[in-house]
């Protein structure tokens, strides 16, 4: 992966479990330009094994002086969170990949609705920035646990004219039905957040007849761990095993086996690799239900085998 | 899909049975008003609008408007392009429209409804009638043939030759000079 070294210029905690990072580049003047929506992926050195971890950028797009990420710590967390949270400090050395988006605004949408739970929130962030410098006609919709969880909930009370919020520790959830019926022609929606909440946009937005191309969602929660399997690629007759805790991907890496991919969290499609037999267990949101049903192609940035898996590498 | 390449896709007007509403905009012709009275009476929340003022409206109107049948005359363009308009500000995700008439009339409003979010599968074209939008590659001028291979741009002056590529932000064949297919 081509990297950009960045300095940890800032780390704040505006909410609970979650942690903010301003990151400036060491050897360039500026960081590289990015649109609203784009995330990068920081490289983790966690005792000798490399890490992948995606993060939304978040902060103004027209500012790269620096990037801005935030991140939750997860309860569960064996390495990429846990790891940002308690190692990283401000004057720490990180390598970054160049921004990468799978999740971009419709500029020829008539209206925006940004549905989010939760930490997925962050890609909204930077929408929100390009929505208001352009006087984008939007609603943002944002569920958090508590009070003290909402990340950002007090800058948008202060700054946004169209903001809900929920709070799902009071019982009070967005009401997805309510918020999309009746919505003008041309309206697009963008989820982040919990499978969950996806479903629900997308069983809701079906049953109301929208498009598919104005639905877009973007998962946040995705845990690359899962069972262990053996791979054999066929073209280079090399076999190896994927450990629990990394992705195939990252093992095809450490192998020299290198396949182009872009946002390693399986929304682009750019690792997409043929399969020549063994069962999948599909975790990306690119490959539409057929393409998954036949069981031949993989996004390996995320998704596994249920046992043993031959590509076509 | 509105097209296949460059290429529009016209269709026989038929309602989607899980329309929220049916809105026709027909550019009139008696045969082709007659076919769509009969596919769109059993169908409800339709509303008409017809460009081109008729005798027998009269008639037909009293046999075929109800209440889930709503229908508008305009004599002018001008004043169904403000329909349109209208119809689209208050436009709803489910809402259907249907075309009818020549290239130079469907192509107008679907340029309107584009600029008002309306996708494509939401829009459903069917030509008839020969007149067709043609662009001047020289002065940017749409002139509007009926049937033409050939043309004299109205506004240059220079002798078109009408190729088959369709401009979708134009709503128009392209028009080049014709002595540069000659060459």
């Amino acid at each position: 992966m081509e990297t950009i070294e960045v300095r940890v210029s800032e780390v704040s905690q505006p909410a609970e479990n979650i942690k903010t990072f301003k990151l400036k580049p060491i050897r360039l003047i500026r960081l590289p330009m990015f649109s609203p929506g784009s995330h990068i992926i920081v490289k983790i050195n966690l005792k000798g094994k490399e890490l992948y971890r995606a993060y939304s950028l978040i902060n103004d797009p027209w500012n790269t002086d620096y990037y801005e990420i935030a991140v939750l710590k997860k309860e569960n967390s064996s390495g990429g969170s846990k790891y940002m949270h308690e190692a990283v400090m401000d004057g720490d050395e990180l390598h970054i990949s160049y921004p990468v988006n799978s999740f971009m605004i419709n500029k020829k949408a008539n209206k925006h609705i940004l549905i989010a739970g939760g930490i997925g929130i962050t890609p909204f962030s930077s929408y929100l920035h390009y929505f208001v410098r352009y006087e984008y006609n939007y609603e943002l919709y944002y569920s958090f646990k508590s009070p003290g969880k909402g990340v950002f909930h007090d800058a948008f009370m202060r700054e946004l004219k169209n903001y809900f919020y929920y709070i799902s520790g009071d019982n009070v959830h967005i009401d997805v039905l309510d918020v999309l019926v009746n919505q003008p022609s041309g309206t697009h929606v963008y989820v982040c957040g919990p499978q969950s909440l996806i479903d629900n946009v997308i069983k809701t937005t079906t049953f109301l007849k929208w498009p598919e191309h104005n639905v877009h969602y973007e998962k946040f929660d995705f845990i690359p761990q899962g069972r262990y399997f053996h791979f054999h690629l066929e073209k280079t007759n090399k076999s190896g095993n994927v450990p629990s805790d990394k992705t195939l991907l990252e093992v095809l890496e450490e192998m020299d086996i290198n396949i182009p991919y872009g946002c390693r969290v399986g929304a682009c499609g750019l690792c997409a690799t043929n399969v020549l037999s063994g069962e999948i267990e599909h975790n990306d949101i690119f490959l539409n239900e057929s393409q998954k049903t036949s069981q031949n192609i993989i996004l390996p940035c995320v998704s596994r085998s249920k046992d043993k898996i031959v590509l076509d590498l | 899909m509105l097209f296949n390449r460059s290429v529009p896709i016209y269709k026989t007007l038929k309602p989607q049975s899980d329309a929220f509403r049916h809105i026709v905009i027909i550019n009139y012709d008696k045969t082709n008003w007659l076919k769509y009275s009969r596919i769109f009476r059993a169908q409800k929340k339709v509303t008409i609008l017809i460009f081109q003022n008729t005798k027998d409206f009269g008639d037909l109107c009293e046999s075929f408007c109800n209440e889930d049948i709503e229908i508008r005359l305009h004599a002018a363009l001008e004043s169904l392009l403000e329909d349109v308009v209208m119809i689209l500000n208050n436009s709803r995700i489910g809402d259907y429209y249907y075309l009818s008439g020549d290239e130079s009339f469907m192509w107008n409003i679907v340029d309107i409804a584009q600029k008002y979010g309306i996708e494509d599968e939401f829009i459903n074209l069917s030509k008839y009638g020969n007149k067709k939008n043609v662009y001047c590659s020289h002065c940017h001028a749409i002139n509007i043939c009926d049937d033409c291979n050939i043309l004299n741009c109205n506004t240059c002056g220079s002798k078109l030759l009408v190729r088959k590529h369709f401009s979708r932000s134009l709503g128009a064949y392209l028009g080049v000079f014709s002595h540069d297919m000659q060459r």
